[in-house]
């Protein structure tokens, strides 16, 4: 009779256990790695598609557009693929190189489901002209991301105006 | 299997397992009949089993059943509870993990991020934000949402706005237009603001409008989250 009561009772204290572990389980699987990941994974994938987008060279215009197309996907793709050869001429007058960089970036929108980001950043770009002086803009962009097959790619990119 | 003179001094205990029959004089209860059609044949086994003349026939007749039935049925309950024990360090762990996420909750623990990032941009607004007629009121809210190395920054910064704001009838209004969190740990957090600025100045008409960017690092200081440190981008 004791045994088999003692059997019992351990028997709820595992069951017990086992729930718990479900439950904290569950938990780790769904918010830590879940939500954390895909953000990391989004800001990083904006921060490089920000900057690409910010970098240019005159010289190169055609390799510098494929790089556009390569990190975006949506209305941007499809925007950049029909306006690709007034964007190369525009470039090639233009006769600058520009470098990129972003200094900091935050998601401020994370839908996992519908595979769907929106990304702030503040860049700072190199401007330097045939034969002229470099010279440093800064800018504030907000980015919106969207989940392909291949990975997180820029769906629309914008300066963001001064309104006041 | 215990020896010979235990099962001996076992018998009057299972004797005594006759105190839960039913007094003659009234019918059982339901609880004291099922305690009597459990409990007594099982007795019997067992008074039967210990029975030291027995106790040889049986091991003849199924020593590995029986000898391992006892070891189980006294080992079961302590296997159980390791691994319970088991089971709850496992599940504490994943829990701790959970609650860690890698150390940044930002987007993850939506209530926290919308808290900070809305205490921060009111902070940035009101700290940003002064009119010649009381700068006293900004440097009131800056000591109390400002804090560490970003309090003595503005208070240096703020000595020439003071001087200078009567003169110049000067007023500033800050709007945040944007912002993200991109850190959120605990009681420390970065965020990035992209802030609209409005200044205009009495004494000559001047407007003028400016965007900037912040690069910010908060510190919940009791129970409200303020600013230790801006970086312009």
């Amino acid at each position: 009779m004791t045994s088999k009561r003692s059997t019992t009772l351990a028997a709820l204290l595992l069951a017990a256990a086992l729930g718990f572990a479900a439950w904290a389980g569950a938990g780790y699987l769904g918010r830590g790695t879940d939500q954390g990941a895909t953000r990391d994974e989004v800001l990083a994938t904006a921060r490089q598609a920000v900057a690409t987008f910010n970098t240019l060279d005159y010289r190169q215009a055609d390799q510098g557009l494929d790089r556009w197309l390569a990190s975006s996907t949506g209305t941007l793709h499809d925007e950049l693929t029909r306006t690709r050869d007034s964007s190369r001429q525009r470039i090639e007058a233009a006769k600058t190189v520009t470098e990129g960089r972003v200094v900091d970036a935050a998601v401020t929108e994370l839908d996992t489901a519908r595979g769907t980001a929106e990304v702030l950043a503040a860049v700072e770009t190199v401007v330097v002209p045939d034969g002229g002086q470099a010279t440093t803009k800064r800018g504030r962009f907000q980015a919106e991301l969207t989940r392909t097959e291949t990975g997180w790619r820029l769906s629309a990119l914008a300066q963001v105006p001064v309104t006041t | 299997m215990r020896p010979g003179p235990a099962a001996v001094r076992r018998r009057p205990v299972v004797a005594g397992t006759g105190i839960r029959r039913p007094s003659p004089g009234r019918p059982p209860t339901p609880a004291e009949a099922v305690a009597v059609d459990t409990a007594a044949p099982a007795d019997v086994v067992v008074t039967e089993d210990l029975d030291a003349s027995d106790t040889d026939e049986l091991v003849e007749a199924d020593p590995a059943a029986s000898g391992a039935d006892a070891v189980r049925r006294r080992v079961l309950p302590w296997v159980l509870v390791a691994l319970a024990l088991l089971v709850s360090a496992a599940g504490t762990w994943l829990a701790l993990q959970a609650r860690d996420s890698g150390g940044n909750a930002a987007l993850v623990d939506t209530g926290a991020t919308a808290e900070v990032s809305t205490q921060v941009r009111d902070a940035v607004e009101r700290v940003f934000s002064y009119s010649y007629t009381d700068t006293a009121a900004t440097e009131a809210a800056a000591g109390d949402l400002l804090t560490g190395a970003a309090k003595t920054q503005y208070e240096q910064l703020f000595r020439q706005v003071r001087e200078q704001a009567p003169a110049q009838q000067l007023v500033l209004r800050s709007h945040v237009v944007l912002s993200g969190v991109s850190v959120l740990d605990g009681d420390r957090a970065t965020l990035l603001v992209f802030l609209d600025q409005a200044a205009t100045r009495g004494d000559n008409g001047q407007a003028t409008t400016a965007g900037a960017q912040l690069s910010i690092t908060a510190e919940k200081v009791d129970g409200r989250w303020r600013i230790s440190a801006l970086v312009p981008r």
